[in-house]
């Protein structure tokens, strides 16, 4: 399976919007005095999976978390330089963070369900932005439950409490949430690291089902999963961005050693 | 070696011993009262002159001092302790945690002096009262005593629950009013119920401050819920009357049997908070 | 603004306002002692017999009462307290036990303060025939602070992992030989921390001792542990009653500083020997 790249060649050029949908430029971050990110400058396009890859500590967390400023919250954050997404800058343009993240919805690493029920979870998010009337409500969970492949598992216990899934379902609820506030963005963050291969299976092929209608961003360690179902891929070695490129480019013919070695022996010595 | 064992089992037969001797004790001496006046004390006239040991007043004051403390000090310091745990910089927890410490050790007839100087002298102007030491007086002051309390341990109550549930429900764009509401209350709600039970022990069993600013007049208020008239509490009761009663009298055991009745409602109240307590840290760990 | 982000407004106000509320309240309680207190403050008052029942002279006597109090608590608490302790983490072995210690552990802990001094008074006054005195007053503080020494000297035995018991055994000692060179010297921060911890508050400590240690007037130093002494608290007390007297309120408002002052001492005595215990066993 070879989906299409989107964009054959790296634009050196001014990006358009339709096409890069979040990029950063000279983006800087620090953790008290740890310069964690140093000069990103990134462009992820609209549309497609892109794949972050590299050794672990190399910020990838980081630069995501940054992109809907889940980091503000903790303790020594500090970044500069910008990241902007369609047009506006992230960190100067939204004042209020609630409309950015409804924007740039987040999955993390470890599934984190909430203690409620099932169909509760699924509602959590848009249930805030508007009241929805009983009927919204069923078919919010159903379309959700079923965009992610779990509506034929749980369908019939969805007053259930969440907890009581295995973790890779728990993982899906998880995506399924994130869905249903109709993001425009999708940041994963290593969203497979922590469910069985099965499970994982599972989340990739939703991962490329979705990737026709949103723009997704993805952490992973897995270079296999990186190989099968990335557009592009972003490279990060020791908080600096070592190449970024679409997939066929950046496996075959990487300019950099370094990129080289790690996307073949994923092996870094940065 | 046997000495040794003979200290260690020693040692924890006298605390146990303490703690049995204690309940013995008062279970002995109010049984005076117990024979003598049989149900007649649940009734509401106190008056040893006429044998009369009614503790219906005093059970009314300990609760109505307590329920205007409780309802005071929860809602002010569940929202101080949402500021210092979730919006204040973490970097000055640990200060803010400290004072609260100090605040909470300050002894009780300290509160009590200032209950006196300022707090019933303030009651007493503002509702233009003959004496401001009335129920609401010792209400106020019992919730200023009992805010460190609620503060520190509803603060470890909302910190103790993982970060992750934070990030997670930010992620899914909710404003911090919704996360604290919907996601953290929830999760520290058990912890938070075995705060407002700790500090429920502590108001019932607070003497002297109470003890000052009450009035000390043995009858429910005329209507019962006017918070303005002086009162009296179990403690404050027990603070005044011990020392005057014959040891041995009937008297003297109704008052014993009041603080019997005290002891095992804090007593059951505190077991029950450290249950709460330890249950949670084992989830926590 | 969406509704949302109005109440979002609205909340974070209101828990600015209860935290404005608290230090409020923070700053006069402390502002109110210190600034009364120190208007009475002196050498003098600090080095001089209580004269006029209190209401003029100082309070010398009344600071050496409290002390001796609570000094002879300690001394009456910590073997008890140490052993019970020892007890509970290194012999008990059915859980049914385990459980009935805590139980009486947490009971001695939620008996409210006036009820251990009406304790005293019938049995150690009236039924022993101690009368009112020194050694009854530090008996009863004494038991106030048993639990929360106990408790903390516990966690840290607690604490100590196994291993190191283990290896002892390992080397031929026998178990008091464990417990005093090998339990005994990482514990005993732990129950220092506790009886600092138990200090801060028994010398505060007014109900408990009020019916059966202390005199109100005529009392220097005891000449015995059998006679009565005199005491900070309930000489507030007995000044706070008589609060239409100037002179007496004020000196009983210097009489709270000192007392406040006691009670810093050794509750932030407490609080570096907690951040030296996490120390301890964080290495
Ligand atoms: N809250 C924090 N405070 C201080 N330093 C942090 C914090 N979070 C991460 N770091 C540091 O920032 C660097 C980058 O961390 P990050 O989590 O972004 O790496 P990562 O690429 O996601 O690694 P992994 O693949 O292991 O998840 C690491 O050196 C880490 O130690
Ligand atoms: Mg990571």
């Amino acid at each position: 399976m070879t989906p299409t790249p989107l964009l054959k060649v790296v634009p050196v050029s001014e990006p358009e919007f339709a096409e890069w949908s979040v990029h950063s430029e000279d983006f800087n971050v620090w953790y008290r005095d740890a310069h964690i990110l140093n000069d990103i400058n990134v462009r992820f396009p609209a549309k497609g999976i892109t794949c972050i890859v590299g050794p672990s500590g190399s910020g990838k967390s980081t630069l995501i978390r940054s992109i809907n400023r889940i980091n503000d919250e903790v303790p020594g954050f500090l970044s500069r330089g910008s990241i902007s997404f369609n047009g506006k800058d992230v960190y100067t343009d939204y004042k209020d963070l609630t409309i950015l993240r409804t924007e740039i919805g987040m999955v993390f690493q470890k599934p984190c369900v909430f203690p409620k029920s099932i169909s509760e979870n699924v509602l959590f998010g848009v249930a805030k932005t508007r009241k929805l009337s009983r009927a919204e409500r069923l078919i919010l969970v159903e379309e959700n439950l079923r965009a992610v492949s779990l509506w034929k598992e749980v369908s019939y216990r969805l007053d259930d409490s969440a907890t009581s899934l295995s973790l890779g379902q728990q993982q899906r609820l998880c995506i399924a949430r994130t869905l249903a506030v109709k993001p425009k963005i999708l940041l994963l963050d290593e969203p497979t690291a922590s469910v069985d291969p099965v499970s994982g299976r599972a989340i990739e092929e939703l991962l490329l089902k979705l990737k026709k209608d949103y723009t997704i961003l993805l952490v992973t360690h897995d270079l296999q999963q990186t190989k099968r179902i990335a557009d592009h891929i972003v490279f990060l070695c020791d908080g600096e961005v070592i190449e970024q490129g679409d997939k066929a480019k950046m496996v075959t013919n990487p300019e950099h050693q370094k990129t080289k070695t790690y996307l073949s022996d994923s092996f870094c010595e940065c | 070696m046997r000495i040794s064992r003979l200290y260690i089992a020693g040692s924890a037969i006298v605390s146990a011993i303490i703690v049995l001797l204690i309940f013995v004790t008062l279970i002995v001496n109010s049984s005076a009262a117990v024979a003598a006046n049989g149900f007649h004390l649940f009734t509401y006239e106190w008056n040893p002159a006429k044998d009369q040991f009614g503790v219906l007043p005093m059970i009314f004051g300990s609760g109505a001092v307590t329920i205007i403390a409780l309802c005071l000090a929860v809602p002010i310091g569940l929202m101080a302790a949402i500021f210092t745990s979730e919006i204040l910089n973490p970097m000055w927890r640990a200060p803010v945690k400290s004072v609260l410490e100090i605040l909470a050790g300050i002894p009780s007839i300290i509160y009590g002096l200032i209950g006196i100087a300022f707090f019933s002298v303030w009651v007493g102007d503002l509702f233009d009262l003959q004496s401001g030491r009335t129920i609401l007086t010792a209400g106020l002051l019992l919730a200023i005593m009992i805010l460190p309390t609620i503060i520190t341990l509803c603060d470890d109550a909302l910190h103790n629950v993982p970060q992750k549930y934070r990030e997670t429900a930010a992620g899914l764009a909710l404003y911090k009013y919704e996360i604290v509401k919907d996601v953290l209350l929830p999760i520290a709600k058990a912890d938070i119920n075995g705060a407002v039970l700790l500090a429920l022990g502590r108001a019932l069993g607070e003497t002297m401050a109470v003890m000052l600013v009450i009035g000390s007049i043995d009858r429910v208020p005329e209507p019962f819920y006017n918070a303005l008239s002086a009162g009296q509490t179990i403690t404050s009761k027990l603070g005044r009357e011990v020392a005057e009663s014959a040891f041995g009298s009937v008297h003297f055991s109704a008052l014993i049997f009041m603080s019997l009745l005290l002891v095992a409602i804090t007593v059951s109240l505190t077991s029950l908070t450290q249950f709460y307590f330890k249950q949670e840290q084992r989830l926590v760990e | 603004m969406s509704n949302r982000s109005i109440a979002n407004t609205a909340f974070v106000f209101l828990s600015r306002l209860a935290t404005g509320i608290c230090g409020f309240i923070l700053v006069f309680l402390i502002g109110v002692i210190v600034w009364n207190g120190m208007n009475s403050m002196n050498i003098q008052f600090l080095l001089s017999e209580a004269s006029n029942f209190g209401a003029s002279g100082g309070i010398l006597y009344q600071i050496v009462g409290s002390l001796l109090l609570v000094v002879m608590a300690s001394v009456l608490v910590m073997p008890v307290a140490i052993g019970t302790a020892l007890f509970k983490s290194e012999y008990i072995t059915s859980p049914a036990l385990f459980r009935l210690s805590s139980i009486l552990i947490y009971s001695l802990n939620g008996i409210p303060s006036v009820t251990f001094g009406i304790f005293g008074l019938i049995f150690f006054v009236n039924i022993l025939g101690t009368g009112i005195s020194w050694f009854v007053g530090s008996i009863i503080l004494a038991m106030m602070m048993l639990p929360t020494i106990v408790l903390t000297t516990y966690q840290s035995v607690n604490s100590i992992p196994s291993s190191y018991r283990e290896n002892a055994y390992a080397l031929g000692l026998n178990k008091w030989q464990v417990i005093v060179k090998v339990l005994l010297p990482q514990s005993f921060h732990g129950a220092v921390t506790g009886l600092l911890i138990a200090l801060a508050r028994a010398i505060g400590e007014t109900a408990p001792i009020m019916f059966i240690a202390t005199a109100f007037s005529g009392i220097t130093v005891p000449g015995s542990l059998f006679d009565p002494v005199v005491s900070l608290p309930t000489h507030i007390l007995a000044l706070a009653q008589q609060a239409t007297n100037e002179a007496a309120l004020q000196n009983a408002w210097g009489s709270s500083l000192v007392l406040l002052s006691l009670v810093l001492v050794f509750s932030v005595s407490a609080l570096l020997s907690r951040l030296r215990l996490k120390e301890i066993s964080q290495r």
